[in-house]
């Protein structure tokens, strides 16, 4: 069965809104100036005190009007349009030394136009699927410890709607949510060159075990590491550079795979975080793709992601 | 499916929300603080939490590399002048290494309250150090009354307030 290129950003859109809790919004963590505020902010932060809960909501805008085939860049002469906003809220809550939990809900709005003509727009919103992470971390960054390492698992809960556009349903890509269960593992390591950790480098990969909908439908698995460098000014100011491969598979509808899916795609993810307080602080970061090698003829894929949020540590 | 779940899901965010409002800032514990000697900062005797029992503490840790902590010290200073140190005193546990580091910030500015180093974190790691500052009210029956995390200007005023109720 063909399916059509905009299929793919359904699941591009909700695999990346599941990245941002475990790589885009990757944290460095602290030790000083920040009472242990994540510096860039979120959940991914494994490292949480017990007792402490980090909360962070951030919005994204999302731009999927690349046409790739392979790794080559087409002309899209559709007059094409497509875009995804997402507002996510995000909790870390350390339960003791060692353990946490991170938990994501969201609330996404896709918008597509094809051609100048009015009909050819859709548009859909509504509360997405969310992610539930239990984390463990071994070791810590302290002033003592120059090294982390944590490992997570959890699940994708499908909390959102799959079945919006009332009489006829709309294609997976405009659905808020995928209406299938999956399972994630989860592995981060930073290191830091000095005590107050200015300097850190930071590695993380997850895999997504994607289930399969009540249309059968099952995303690729898949594959993400991303691995780069966090500075932290001594006092309000933070920055991050990553470089984010990720991988899938093709989707399959009834056990078939499905042309047009998966691939392989390489972002560099900036981001600059201000400290407004000792346990708030605001962040920006992008998502720009440097090279992508796609399966199949044809696929709409990510031009450009913008981030905002604010966190806050209880 | 997808209802039950969101049936079950939401009341709890709403639930997780109104706990995180609620939450306090910095944790109130009430535990034995482990007790230590380490030397003196500056001179050569050795300076010991049991020799403040009976007396409110607050120990807290610093380092040079730390903008906030040095931006507390003379703060906490002007609060130990106006309390007095009859029933209260502050301890500073330095964890620089080396130590030189924190003697030659303390000849440029000098603090009274008694300094002890802890240059490997010995210290630092009974008192579950992660953040930096991190600071600890003790009660004069040696108990962790307030952890507390981070230094903004200000914070010395709740804390004074939290310290005379325990005074009093």
């Amino acid at each position: 069965m063909q399916r059509r290129p905009d299929v793919e950003v359904c699941w591009l859109c909700l695999t990346l809104l599941l990245f941002g809790l475990t790589a885009t919004l990757q944290t460095l963590a602290a030790t000083c100036s920040c009472a242990g505020v994540p510096l860039l902010n979120s959940l991914d932060s494994s490292s949480v005190e017990p007792g402490t809960l980090h909360m962070s909501l951030n919005w994204e805008y999302h731009e999927i009007s690349d046409l790739v085939s392979g790794s080559d860049d087409l002309s899209d002469e559709t007059d094409r349009e497509r875009s995804s906003q997402s507002t996510l809220l995000q909790f870390n809550y350390g339960f003791s030394e060692h353990w946490s939990v991170a938990a994501m809900f969201s609330y996404v709005r896709h918008e597509r136009q094809v051609g100048i003509s009015q009909f050819g727009k859709q548009s859909s919103s509504g509360i997405s699927d969310s992610v539930v992470l239990a984390k463990f971390t071994p070791i810590y960054i302290t002033p003592f410890e120059s090294n982390e390492l944590a490992f997570g698992l959890g699940a994708r809960i499908p909390t959102g709607d799959d079945s919006a556009g009332g009489d006829i349903t709309l294609a997976e890509d405009m659905q808020p949510g995928t209406g299938a269960w999956a399972g994630m593992l989860w592995i981060n390591y930073a290191r830091t060159f000095d005590p107050a950790a200015k300097l850190q480098f930071l590695a993380i990969s997850n895999y997504t075990w994607n289930g399969d909908n009540d249309r059968n439908y099952q995303f690729g698995h898949e594959l993400n590491l991303s691995a780069g460098f966090g500075y932290q000014t001594e006092v309000d100011w933070g920055f991050s550079g990553l470089l984010h491969y990720r991988t899938t598979d093709a989707d399959q509808r009834n056990e078939v795979e499905i042309p047009n899916t998966g691939g392989e795609w390489l972002y560099f993810v900036p981001a600059l975080q201000y400290q407004l307080t000792t346990k708030t602080a605001l962040k920006i970061s992008g998502r720009l793709p440097v090279y992508r090698d796609l399966n199949g003829a044809l696929q709409f894929t990510t031009s450009y992601a913008v981030s905002a949020g604010v966190s806050h540590v209880f | 499916m997808c209802s039950k779940v969101r049936e079950v899901l939401f009341p709890g965010l709403k639930t997780l929300f109104l706990a995180c409002l609620l939450y306090p800032s910095n944790s109130i514990a009430s535990e034995p603080a482990p007790l230590f000697a380490a030397k003196n900062l500056l001179s050569d005797n050795t300076i010991s939490l049991s020799d403040y029992t009976g007396k409110v503490v607050y120990l807290d840790f610093w380092a040079t590399w730390c903008a906030p902590c040095r931006e507390a010290l003379p703060a906490y200073d002007k609060l130990r002048r106006e309390l007095g140190t009859e029933q209260f005193e502050i301890i500073g546990v330095n964890i620089d290494s080396p130590t030189s580091l924190a003697i030659d910030y303390l000849k440029q500015h000098p603090v009274d309250f008694p300094l002890i180093a802890d240059p490997d974190g010995d210290i630092a790691k009974r008192y579950g150090l992660r953040v930096m500052p991190s600071s600890f009210l003790i009660d004069q029956e040696g108990k962790i009354v307030l952890r507390k995390k981070g230094y903004e200007p200000g914070d010395e005023f709740s804390l004074k307030t939290k310290i005379r109720h325990l005074l009093n």
